[in-house]
């Protein structure tokens, strides 16, 4: 009796998808950030900045909990290494989510009026990215019923062509609002130009990592 | 030497003796029975508990029943192993003459107590320890010192057979289960309309399943129920049998209704993605328009309100947000497949009944063989009044195990293996029944739980399962060199305690 029980390990897919579900809400608090940032919300910033951070240890947490019960005597259905690199770009989302928090309330920095319609797209679209990385974590289960194949497999493959194709147009934002960053630079402060270049890099950065995090299910899928 | 003599003509044993060591027989087999039935018949029937396929009243009714038949119909052949296979019968006679009818009681006394003590011990330190090895070990442990001198006799192929059938039946039954699940993920997973799908495939596992449990119940398996068939009339019942009831699992099926998926399935030209997309083209095309001019400003313009009413007509049609279609269709599958881990978990029960009841009871068959003809005949045959009354005991052992203490560890076990969804449940337990119930057949005493374990992890190896613990494939190892010389030195030590009480 106890051999059939002691037989199945802690499964990692469910607290992998909490943890994709705390980057989520670490993403999507970016854009009323901004907001709160370009409108001069003090106590909004603040708030959002807690709550991002609230968010980000307590993904750290799951992080630490899913490392710590993923022994190498356990057989998992996808590659373990595979699995501990989803992990780690899902913690580079959170990791960067908080710190671009951070940045953005270091220091009061104005904004080119031009320039902040193309931020928030720019933080829309990292968004977007995020939330379809997201997406794909949350299909692991269902993944995993259906055994990694058939028309599951197919979808879940669609959804990752889906995210580098909002990584591609959150690229494509940057590159949109770097050029009018540097085409404005002689009426900015050179600090500032500095500061929200950096700030740009970053939300290009997080982008990224949501791609490479919906790219490694991809992995999981290959046969 | 004459005094012996006469008492052999006149019976072994005193009347006295023959009552003690009837009811201490009796008590120890009971006792053995009742273990297997509160602790071991969980492996069969909590997964059917853990995925509601059915109530723990049904699955303890049911499990009851089916231990009690397999014990019936297929266990004899396991319980003839245990009590004349690995201890040579003629040659015991031969060495120890008129002594050898006591001394094989008593043994066969001692092996029982012995394996349930170290059951009772092992389940004390956590080990994953099986009722089967428990005696085996123990019966060898018996006929090394009752025929000290002449280990040459022991009938050590049988023994390495025995031992070799453990190391297969995992293997078996994980290749099994492997086949089967990838089977189903083929056949049905894969497919693009599931549930139809599964309706197609079931009946064809209903019929395997059946074809398997019957043939070997037929098939020479109620011989000592005068029920003579030949292999010819044994197979071609078998079949008969099982199209029948794979024909009415067809009608029932067909019965089974399946929830529609919520909604209807968005087609491929409507669905949410699009939408998004849409929305998102649009605003790369606002974002164009503010640095255009002239003409192209005035082009762009067209095609955004062109895209406005595209926009309309596709949110109009769309149904559930990205990632809630094909889950309905998952949770009907796995419906269906709840009724058929029904029957392939009473075919684990039957099997389980079969080889573990019939093993426990086994060495008791050979003290009331000896007990009731007064001598250690060839083949310590039993009547079949006391055989069946013998593998009865342990079938109502296994039943009063279940009411009394078996339904709470099917309980935990249904709570907690939730990962066994039916469709593995399925694979795992049909891949465990037919090795078990091969096995039963040719009287190989195996571990029902340890094939069950290899029947999960074929199921993981198909990549059906979450995470699974290595480490109890090593525990299991550990168990097999740790029982057989703990029961038999167990065995040896109640053979010489009850040898001075008795002699």
């Amino acid at each position: 009796m106890k051999a059939l029980l002691s037989l199945f390990g802690k499964s990692p897919f469910k607290p992998l998808q909490s943890h994709m579900e705390k980057v989520r809400e670490c993403a999507t608090r970016l854009s009323p950030l901004v907001s709160a940032v370009l409108g001069g919300d003090e106590e909004t910033q603040k708030k959002l900045v807690d709550e991002i951070c609230a968010m980000e240890s307590e993904a750290d947490k799951i992080k630490n909990d899913i490392r710590s019960h993923l022994p190498r005597s356990l057989f998992l259905p996808v590659d373990r290494r595979d699995l501990l690199e989803i992990l780690a770009f899902q913690d580079a989302m959170a990791d960067t989510c908080q710190d671009i928090a951070i940045t953005l309330t270091l220091r009061k920095a104005s904004l080119h009026a031009d320039l902040k319609k193309p931020l928030e797209d720019l933080v829309r679209e990292v968004t977007t990215t995020c939330a379809r990385a997201a997406d794909v974590t949350q299909e692991l289960d269902e993944l995993l019923e259906t055994g990694f194949g058939g028309k599951e497999a197919d979808r879940v493959l669609k959804m990752v062509d889906q995210i580098d194709a909002d990584e591609t147009i959150a690229d494509d934002t940057a590159i949109v609002i770097a050029r009018k960053l540097f085409e404005l630079e002689r009426q900015l402060e050179p600090v500032d130009v500095m500061y929200w270049f950096h700030m740009f890099r970053r939300l290009h950065e997080l982008a990224d990592l949501a791609d490479s995090a919906g790219n490694r299910v991809r992995l999981l899928l290959a046969r | 030497m004459d005094a012996v003599g006469i008492l052999a003509q006149a019976g072994i044993f005193s009347s006295a003796q023959y009552w003690i060591l009837l009811s201490t027989g009796l008590f120890f087999g009971f006792y053995m029975a009742w273990s297997i039935g509160a602790n071991d018949v969980a492996n069969a029937m909590g997964t059917s508990v853990g995925s509601r396929a059915l109530t723990l009243k049904q699955a303890i009714i049911v499990a009851g029943i089916l231990e009690f038949l397999g014990a019936f119909l297929v266990g004899p052949h396991v319980s003839a192993t245990i009590r004349k296979d690995i201890i040579p019968i003629e040659q015991l006679q031969e060495i120890l003459q008129a002594e050898g009818a006591s001394l094989y009681v008593y043994g066969m006394l001692a092996s029982l107590l012995a394996a349930a003590v170290w059951l009772m011990a092992a389940t004390f330190f956590g080990l994953p320890v099986s009722t089967t090895h428990s005696i085996v070990g123990s019966v060898i442990g018996f006929g090394l010192v009752v025929l000290w001198g002449h280990w040459d006799v022991i009938r050590w192929g049988t023994v390495g057979e025995i031992v070799s059938s453990w190391v297969l039946s995992p293997l078996t039954s994980g290749v099994l289960s492997f086949v089967i699940f990838t089977l189903i993920q083929r056949f049905v997973l894969f497919q693009r309309d599931m549930v139809s799908a599964a309706k197609r495939v079931a009946p064809f596992l209903v019929f395997a399943v059946f074809e398997v449990i019957t043939l070997v119940t037929l098939w020479k398996g109620l011989k000592h129920l005068n029920v003579g068939l030949t292999d010819v009339q044994s197979i071609l019942l078998a079949t008969g049998i099982s199209v029948v009831v794979a024909l009415l699992s067809i009608r029932l099926l067909r019965g089974v209704k399946v929830p529609a998926p919520a909604g209807n399935p968005a087609p491929a030209s409507q669905n949410p993605i699009l939408a998004e997309e849409l929305s998102k083209l649009k605003q790369r095309l606002d974002r164009m328009r503010q640095i255009a001019h002239g003409d192209v400003e005035k082009k762009l313009r067209d095609i955004g309100e062109e895209m406005d009413g595209l926009q309309n007509s596709v949110e109009e049609t769309t149904t559930p947000p990205a990632g809630s279609w094909g889950t309905p269709e998952m949770r009907a599958t796995e419906k269906i497949f709840a009724y058929l881990q029904i029957i392939s978990a009473c075919a684990v029960a039957f099997a389980h009944g079969a080889n573990d009841v019939a093993n426990a009871v086994g060495p008791l068959g050979g003290v009331i063989a000896v007990l009731e003809t007064n001598e250690l005949g060839k083949e310590v045959t039993l009547s079949s009044a006391w055989l069946l009354g013998v593998l009865a005991l342990g079938g109502v052992g296994i039943v009063i195990g279940l009411a009394t203490w078996g339904w709470r560890v099917i309980e935990t076990i249904g709570r907690k293996i939730t990962e066994l969804t039916p469709t593995r449940g399925f694979s795992a337990e049909f891949g465990a029944a037919v090795t078990i119930l091969v096995a039963s057949k040719s009287g190989m005493p195996i571990s029902t739980t340890h094939t069950l374990v290899g029947a999960v992890l074929g199921v993981g190896f198909a990549r059906g399962i979450g995470a699974l613990n290595l480490r109890v494939v090593r525990d299991i190892i550990v168990s097999w060199v740790v029982t057989l010389p703990a029961g038999a030195g167990l065995a040896i030590l109640f053979f010489f305690i009850i040898k001075a009480i008795m002699g």
